[in-house]
């Protein structure tokens, strides 16, 4: 297997002010394969934002390497490489567009890497349908709502051709159709157009189906696994202030009532499936 | 709600003018300024009206917006056309106010320079009321750019602009919602003396600028994120092309100049 | 202090080109006491109905009663209706603007006109009920953390003694830990003060788990209004308008559906567990 970003030994600290320092990240080694789904989940201070931060150069490691593609995130001949390799989506759908009209802040990228003309158009034209916003094109951002303004931006970052999207909290100020909107979007790009998706929440469903989900606490990966084996840790995951599905908490509360119910259930049809089997 | 609010005062449409280089049109617009003030006889204006008419009538621009722009300096107006009225020396005097004296003199200036005034601002209504900030934006920087050897900011401008229409119509939103939350704190921004209002305003300002602050940073980290390096090696979807109705704007325009220039050295 | 609404009507922009009807004729009663859940999609007209509620909009037709005062008769000082019916915004936390938040908070009870003695009770009071410690009371309201900054805005409405409390999504961007403090703190509140409360949210799964009664707003018009039980049983009409219904209770609609003996207006996973472990028994026992 190909790995598209790697770890070896990250750390990272920040200084607030001259004394004080916090480690943010301790010690992170992963390897992430090429074209899978993969979700990092964690509370806010996990320092799961910080590690996103990491994958396209925004932040370099205080120690240890972070490697994207094979190149070395500290050095900065690669920079702008790095940075159309491994595209970044923010929280904020509001402060990561651009420019005044749809087509043009898709273009905005790709004007960056100095493309022709002609090849932007084509781009923004292929990003732009990727995510259903064709049709928007020529519209103010302003006049979006909250989940379509994500998908321009998602778009922005596919008009680059980049080999991995990393999205961090795309959907923690959207209303359910909104958050719905983007996370089917994120899931044809992984499966259609075989983009490695790396997608950074605090919401156990939008990770259910990844390939794998790596759980953070206090800047260290806690779990790493497929979901239903991340799941199961329904104990753990409370402990460190993480929700799971409600059905794969009532199968917890089951099996602590002494029924031999799998752990591993996270949806209704695999409940009703093993309870009318 | 200002969410429907469009940023300056453009006027969608599809005409001729409309769909001008905005290179173009800025040009134009500075002829036609530089014109104005070339004519030194009332008959010359004619041909500035006829000028005006003609692009008002190509752009079907409702005359009411053009009036409407001349609303907000209606004081200038006055204060020009009265200054030069009763300060100009010279010329025999027709009427006398107390210490104010009204000499022909005067009177000509003031309505040239009433005149003038008048012309300058409908010709750049009829810019801005035509054509989109943006692309007033890229037309602003297309022109500057051959400047920008000699250190004049034609990208950065431009980015600015561009940054700051983004940004109108989501602050302004802002400015809603802080004003109705502070409103439901029992705020009071509407009654009081101006000092009281003025205070009043720190639960709005304070908020807002904040929040400004946070949008810049969160801005500036996507734009690096999205390879944003300044206006280097930068290419745009976007390219202005000059048309043959450019050429015919042009020609149009400098006909008028060359009516105006005969008017003043060859006619009566 | 009951709330009546009769017939409000609401059309943003009238008169132009823009106009859009946010509220259609919405009518309905909330009693004293109770907690009330107002679920729709962004633009159903649930923020517009809210604003209505303190004087922030006034309705273009129609009646709002609180305490049987019409509220939109304009002799009512919008004053006294914001003392009685506490707001608290989406993201309250942006609207902090003091040096500290013992001034923050002091912010709507000065408004009010109280006295120094009386502000200073209220203050800490209001910082007592949030969980945020006295000793914070000088720092700098920016200095916190995001889920303390809403509770200090959370406090600032309280402090000015609402005997209504209306929250826009008070948990909008907070993780699970986050939203769950917030969610019992404002259980918490409604509990001891008695306070009407109206919790506006798009997770049903919250709703379900406070709210005597539950208002689905859809297009400006109510939709469903009734229990969480009366309103979960219209699961299709749900998901119709794209809400759909808690996990825990399609769990149960779907067992019904292979014969398990469980009602299909389930709301909580307690709930859903006895039925399911008195299921399970009874076909080991067979």
């Amino acid at each position: 297997m190909e790995h598209i970003i790697t770890t070896q030994n990250l750390s990272f600290e920040y200084h607030a002010e001259e004394q004080t320092r916090h480690l943010v990240l301790k010690d992170i080694n992963l390897q992430f394969e090429k074209g899978q789904f993969i979700g990092i989940i964690g509370h806010n201070g996990s320092g799961k934002s910080t590690l996103a931060k990491h994958f396209n150069a925004l932040l370099l490691p205080t120690e240890g390497k972070v490697h994207v593609k094979g190149m070395d995130t500290q050095d900065t001949n690669h920079l702008w490489d790095i940075r159309q390799t491994a595209g970044l989506v923010f929280q904020n759908p509001d402060n990561q567009i651009v420019a005044t009209i749809v087509e043009e802040d898709v273009a905005f990228g790709p004007e960056n890497l100095g493309i022709p003309p002609d090849e932007i158009r084509e781009r923004v034209e292929y990003a732009l349908k990727a995510v259903g916003m064709w049709e928007y094109k020529d519209y103010p951002p302003h006049m979006l709502s909250g989940g379509q303004k994500q998908r321009v931006a998602i778009a922005g970052i596919i008009a680059m051709k980049p080999e991995c999207i990393i999205l961090d909290e795309p959907t923690a100020m959207l209303d359910p159709i909104g958050r719905k909107e983007v996370i089917s979007t994120i899931k044809k790009l992984n499966k259609e157009d075989g983009i490695t998706v790396i997608l950074i929440t605090h919401f156990m469903e939008e990770v259910v189906d990844a390939d794998r989900v790596i759980v953070m606490d206090n800047g260290k990966v806690v779990l790493d696994g497929t979901p239903k084996e991340v799941f199961k840790e329904v104990a753990l995951l409370k402990k460190i202030g993480l929700s799971v599905p409600q059905v794969t908490e009532l199968a917890y509360q089951l099996k602590r009532e002494g029924f031999d119910v799998p752990l591993d259930i996270l949806t209704v049809e695999e409940m009703v499936e093993f309870l009318c089997r | 709600m200002f969410r429907n609010i469009t940023i300056g005062q453009y006027i969608p449409g599809d005409s001729v003018v409309h769909k001008l280089d905005p290179r173009i049109k800025i040009i134009i617009t500075f002829i036609f300024i530089v014109a104005i003030f070339f004519i030194n006889k009332l008959s010359g204006y004619i041909f500035a009206v006829l000028y005006l008419y003609l692009v008002i009538a190509i752009s079907k621009t409702p005359f009411s917006y053009i009036l409407k722009g001349l609303r907000p300096v209606i004081i200038i107006l006055l204060l020009t056309v009265s200054l030069n009225m009763f300060f100009t020396p010279g010329g025999t005097v027709l009427y006398t106010l107390g210490p104010l004296k009204v000499t022909t003199s005067g009177l000509r200036l003031a309505v040239f320079m009433g005149l003038r005034l008048i012309f300058l601002i409908i010709g750049t209504s009829l810019l801005t009321l035509t054509t989109s900030p943006i692309s007033l934006t890229d037309g602003i920087e297309h022109i500057l750019k051959p400047f920008s050897r000699i250190g004049v900011p034609a990208h950065e401008l431009a980015m600015m602009m561009t940054i700051a229409l983004r940004f109108i119509p989501t602050l302004i939103e802002e400015t809603e919602k802080i004003m109705k939350a502070q409103m439901a704190r029992g705020a009071d921004f509407e009654s009081g003396n101006i000092v009281k209002r003025a205070k009043g305003l720190v639960p709005l300002l304070v908020p807002l600028f904040i929040s400004a602050f946070r949008r810049a940073d969160e801005l500036a980290v996507a734009m690096e994120s999205r390879c944003y390096r300044g206006g280097q090696n930068r290419t745009r979807m976007k390219q202005l092309k000059i048309q043959p109705r450019d050429y015919e704007a042009l020609a149009v325009t400098l006909i008028m100049v060359l009516l105006i220039v005969w008017n003043r050295v060859w006619t009566w | 202090m009951p709330i009546k609404v009769e017939n409000l009507s609401f059309v943003y922009n009238e008169g132009t080109p823009y106009a859009t009807v946010a509220l259609n004729n919405v009518t309905f009663e909330i009693q004293d006491e109770e907690f009330v859940g107002i679920i729709g999609h962004t633009g159903s007209g649930k923020s517009t109905l809210i604003q209505h509620l303190n004087g922030l909009l006034k309705p273009t037709s129609g009646k709002i009663y609180i305490n049987g005062v019409d509220i939109t008769d304009k002799k009512v000082s919008l004053k006294d209706i914001r003392k009685e019916v506490g707001l608290v915004f989406q993201y309250p936390e942006y609207q902090l603007f003091e040096e500290t938040i013992f001034k923050d908070i002091a912010f709507g009870p000065t408004n009010l006109g109280l006295s120094e003695e009386e502000i200073e009770k209220r203050v800490y009071e209001a910082m007592d009920i949030v969980g945020i410690s006295r000793e914070l009371a000088d720092k700098s309201p920016f200095e916190v953390s995001g889920g303390q900054k809403r509770r200090i805005a959370i406090a600032g409405i309280l402090a000015m003694k609402p005997r209504i409390l209306i929250l826009d999504e008070p948990t909008a961007g907070l993780d699970p830990k986050g939203r769950e403090e917030i969610l019992n703190k404002i259980k918490e509140i409604h509990d001891k003060y008695k306070m009407i409360t109206i919790l506006v949210s798009h997770s049903m799964e919250d709703i379900a788990r406070f709210a005597d009664k539950i208002i689905v707003m859809n297009k400006g018009r109510i939709e469903i209004i009734g229990t969480p039980r009366e309103v979960f049983r219209e699961a299709e009409k749900l998901e119709k308008m794209g809400l759909g219904v808690p996990q825990i209770t399609s769990l149960a609609r779907e067992l019904q559906k292979k014969g398990v003996t469980i009602p299909e207006d389930i709301l909580t996973i307690e709930e859903a567990k006895e039925y399911i472990i008195r299921y399970l028994r009874g076909t080991k026992n067979v």
